[in-house]
């Protein structure tokens, strides 16, 4: 039988939950910043996909898709900031957050091997990889510049903040396993 | 017999003082599709509100009158190029929205292929009307 777009949707958000809690177990172990971002592009790229299940999308399709978060995650944080502004009974302002989302999201997306923007950025968080001047790289390596230490700044502590929310809005509460 | 004939049928049989349950239905549907057009504009405008980058926002129409989902596609000079990625949110009454909503977000230039039948939409749907601008939503200048 055939699972409708909803378990679907959620099956998607829950596993990109345990990704960001593995990333959580991650960041507090002496690793390199490639394996916990490794768990936040996943963690990223199920959200997106969690709502596109929602949007009609075919959801086993959808598993060999990768880098659309940076078009998803922004429109998930508009709809996250109009409900608490609604909310809060408050005008719903105008914020720099979609941007800061956007822009971060497309670093994220760019840490897929398979997303590299026609060649121009094929560092990722999971193979090593050439570059122009003939250097190799091996991500656990490399710093991956503010990526890295996302959690440490404003904008990454936010858009961190809407990534979880993104994934507790369609998964649900508990999902760690037993 | 036909639908129509068994629902004449079932008028006809309907007793003075007792209510017609096709009226009712007929008229929670009307209902229903007013809330949900009403609810599309208050989204709109909310999102017109915070995405400076928005160029045009138009109501999208399925092939099932009974698909009471927001549908609204977006013109966004700040999204990325990804062609057609429709994002469903499921509804969430306590801000006023009571339906789930499928956004289509697409650049200027993916909007006019879409015009020029380049892009395809998803199965039967259609671009109707547009929402205007609220007063004093700030936008990034030009028309679609």
């Amino acid at each position: 039988m055939k699972q409708s777009s909803y378990a679907w949707s959620r099956a998607y958000a829950r596993q990109a939950q345990a990704d960001l809690d593995a990333r959580e177990v991650l960041l507090g172990a002496t690793v390199p910043a490639c394996q916990h971002l490794h768990f936040l592009q996943m963690a990223c790229e199920k959200i997106s996909k969690a709502f596109r299940c929602l949007g009609g999308a075919d959801p086993e399709t959808l598993m060999h898709s990768h880098g659309f978060a940076a078009k998803v995650l922004p429109q998930i944080a508009r709809e996250l900031l109009r409900r608490s502004a609604f909310a809060a009974d408050l005008e719903v302002a105008h914020s720099g957050i979609e941007p800061m989302v956007r822009q971060l999201a497309r670093e994220v997306d760019l840490l897929a091997p398979a997303v590299d923007d026609d060649g121009r950025r094929p560092d990722n968080c999971e193979y090593p990889w050439e570059d122009v001047g003939g250097a190799l790289h091996v991500p656990a390596e490399h710093g991956f510049a503010s990526l890295g230490t996302l959690h440490r700044h404003r904008a990454g502590a936010t858009f961190l903040k809407i990534v979880t929310a993104a994934a507790a809005e369609l998964g649900g509460g508990s999902h760690a396993a037993p | 017999m036909s639908d129509r004939d068994q629902a004449e049928r079932g008028r006809a049989q309907n007793r003075p003082g007792q209510p017609n349950l096709e009226e009712i239905f007929e008229q929670g549907q009307v209902e229903s599709h007013r809330q949900a057009m009403e609810e599309a504009a208050a989204l709109a405008r909310a999102h017109y509100e915070v995405e400076p980058g928005l160029r045009a926002i138009y109501r999208l129409e399925g092939p099932d009158p009974n698909d009471l989902r927001i549908k609204l596609l977006e013109v966004n000079e700040q999204t990325v190029p990804t062609g057609i990625v429709p994002v469903g949110f499921p509804p969430h009454p306590a801000s006023g929205l009571h339906y789930p909503s499928v956004v289509i977000e697409v650049t200027p230039r993916e909007y006019e292929a879409i015009q020029r039948k380049q892009l395809d939409l998803p199965a039967g749907w259609e671009v109707r009307d547009a929402y205007e601008r609220p007063a004093g939503a700030d936008h990034a200048g030009g028309t679609p």
